[in-house]
């Protein structure tokens, strides 16, 4: 039975981390490719922007004012906050603007800044189960269909941690080789095993020109059982499982999300559905 | 109130800092109290959605961990550095699938309410326990006090010219249900006798927006767009309302922009009640803790026309442990004793990262 008057998905952008190991390269290719200097903002914050800037285009049309951000991740920037740390110990002063730069939710101020969006915005912390990574796709349905918005950018980002990144991940380095690589807990065999970077979804209520039909579900019947995304990591990656589905997607004409309260998220691609390469 | 370093704190959970497995047991107390108190079954909280609203979550542990031995809350760095620590361990304890985590700063758990709210206004669940909270950690006082937000005077008084914040810790539960007008024939007696019990209040209206201006200030303007769209929301009339809960932070910028607003929708004039005084700044557990507040004078009207009067908490629906639990009238306008019997209050909430939100409540005397 569907709950709700469906949403439109209307564009995919998605920034993987690893095209700008260091933070440096990020805020280089933000200045270049959309002229903005990221100086004093979080890698999270600057993958978050490399991402969302790139549906500006697809934002032309509505008021800035009916248009919400909605933002999933684990956390924010690990690096910032330990650095931030260090000040309980005594072995640094306290830098206001790491501070300032590393709210949870200054990635969605930047996005509505630079976007000139004055909706509703929120940070949500997903990860901790599946139904946990459509909190935030939710939340946005909701208020499409409660007209508070007409448009909505809903968003997935992950900052991994320093350490495993620029150490080098060996199962994304294999995987860029050629060989086979295999992500110990999602059974996808289309995405690599991505960890740092962002994924946005454009939402509207319109319907025209959009990639894949949104409604909200009371039961599984009408969705086949196998597109169902299975994830057992009891941590997942909320970036990666969101290139998961839009592979899913791709390759099926119908996909089912689990989400909060016992609904599914039945997504119909279109005919004219047209998504942005999924694999490096 | 007790001194931490050189600027003033409110401290609720006494003089020792709390470390993550404890905050977790009075997360958990909440959780359960507020059941109780709502009249529901002990069982309701697993099938209850919980929404979670703070701005330091878990902070007071890593702190812990640097500073004191002991085994370590969190396994591992990656847990560390999740702010689905807490939802993941109270899916533990109370069995509930459904956790949600706010982190939009200062109005992190008063946009949980909101996002109860959605929720209950679809029709996707009947109930929603909405939890903020805060606790004491050194890393947000340094670098408040290095933003320059901090006051070192012990009289903290928002909207009277004087700039700087006092931060304090606490714990508000609310308990949201969904009423019907017409119950069904054969809903349960449970159910039956909740439908008997009168609400503290009604949340008619709410309305979040993003004042893309600055970073860490809110412009007049943009408070103005989220109040008139919360009163849109309730259906009423910017004359219709009977009192402000302001945000009234205490810093000259902040106070300046919301009186402002408050100055340009003409509802300067009215009773005006400011928490932080009483209980400081408790950042994204201001939403359920200065809600709870409210509803506690609203609810005790007789002593809340003095000032400095306390308000009994214990037989709240709403539970929260913050000892000083009292109204401030920065700008009476009028009595607080004349609110009309059946009187409707706007709630304002201010944030970093441009999050305002405006809720409005509908009190009738019971």
């Amino acid at each position: 039975m569907t709950a709700a008057a469906p949403a439109f998905l209307h564009a995919i952008a998605r920034f993987d981390g690893a095209d700008a190991p260091e933070d440096a390269q990020l805020r280089t290719l933000l200045k270049s490719q959309h002229g903005h200097d990221g100086r004093r903002l979080s890698r999270f914050s600057l993958m978050a922007l490399a991402g969302a800037l790139s549906l500006r285009d697809g934002l032309r049309e509505p008021p800035a004012a009916r248009t919400g951000v909605w933002l999933g991740a684990p956390f924010s920037s690990p690096a910032k906050f330990d650095s931030m740390l260090q000040v309980v110990t005594g072995e640094s002063h306290a830098k206001p603007f790491d501070f300032i730069g590393n709210i949870h939710n200054a990635a969605c101020f930047h996005v509505a800044q630079l976007l000139r969006l004055n909706g509703p915005s929120l940070f949500l912390a997903v990860g901790h189960d599946a139904a946990s990574f459509a909190q935030p796709l939710l939340s946005a349905l909701l208020d499409l269909r409660a007209g508070t918005t007409d448009t909505a950018l809903v968003g997935w980002c992950v900052e991994q941690e320093r350490g495993a990144r620029v150490s080098g991940d060996t199962a994304t380095d294999a995987h860029r080789q050629g060989s086979r690589a295999t992500a110990p807990d999602e059974t996808s065999d289309a995405v690599p095993p991505l960890e740092d970077g962002c994924c946005w979804w454009l939402l509207s209520t319109k319907p025209d020109g959009a990639i894949a039909q949104i409604d909200i579900l009371h039961g599984t019947g009408m969705v086949p059982p196998d597109t169902m995304s299975p994830v057992r990591d009891p941590l997942l990656n909320p970036f990666r499982l969101a290139c998961q589905y839009q592979v899913q997607l791709e390759r099926n004409p119908v996909i089912g999300m689990p989400a909060p309260l016992g609904l599914i998220l039945r997504m119909q691609r279109t005919e004219k559905a047209h998504f942005p390469p999924a694999t490096p | 109130m007790d001194e931490v370093g050189t600027v003033p704190y409110f401290q609720t959970f006494g003089d020792q800092r709390i470390g993550g497995t404890i905050a977790m047991d009075w997360l958990e107390v909440h959780l359960r109290e507020t059941v109780r108190l709502a009249g529901w079954t002990p069982d309701t909280l697993a099938d209850t959605p919980i929404l979670l609203g703070s701005t330091s979550w878990l902070v007071n542990e890593r702190e812990r961990m640097l500073t004191s031995p002991g085994p370590a809350m969190f396994r591992t760095a990656e847990d560390a550095s999740h702010l689905c620590h807490i939802a993941r361990e109270l899916q533990r304890r109370t069995r509930c699938r459904d956790v949600f985590s706010v982190a939009t700063s200062c109005t992190a758990s008063a946009n949980a309410i909101v996002q109860g709210m959605k929720l209950l206004r679809a029709g996707l669940c009947r109930r929603v326990l909405v939890l903020g909270f805060e606790f004491f950690n050194v890393l947000t006082i340094e670098h408040f006090h290095a933003l320059g937000l901090l006051t070192e005077d012990a009289a903290y008084q928002p909207f009277s010219g004087r700039d700087g914040l006092i931060l304090g810790e606490g714990i508000a539960c609310l308990a949201l249900e969904l009423i019907e007008d017409d119950p069904p024939v054969s809903s349960s007696s449970h159910e039956h006798a909740a439908r008997q019990r009168r609400p503290l209040a009604q949340l008619v209206g709410m309305a979040g927006g993003t004042d893309s201006t600055s970073l860490t200030s809110t412009s007049s303007s943009a408070l103005q767009d989220v109040i008139s769209d919360a009163l849109r929301d309730a259906g009423i009339h910017a004359s219709a309302l009977d009192s402000v809960k302001a945000h009234g932070v205490g810093t000259a910028a902040s106070d300046e922009a919301e009186g402002s607003a408050l100055q340009a929708l003409k509802l300067d004039a009215l009773p005006r009640f400011v928490f932080k005084p009483q209980v400081g700044h408790t950042l994204g557990a201001s939403g359920t803790t200065e809600t709870a507040l409210l509803l506690n004078v609203l609810n005790q009207r007789q002593h809340a026309a003095n000032e400095t009067d306390r308000a009994d908490c214990a037989e709240m629906t709403e539970r929260h442990d913050i000892r000083t639990a009292g109204a401030h009238a920065a700008r009476p306008g009028r009595a607080h004793a004349d609110i009309a019997d059946d009187a409707h209050h706007l709630l304002n909430f201010l944030g970093f990262g441009g999050s305002n939100v405006s809720l409005v409540l509908r009190w009738s005397m019971q």
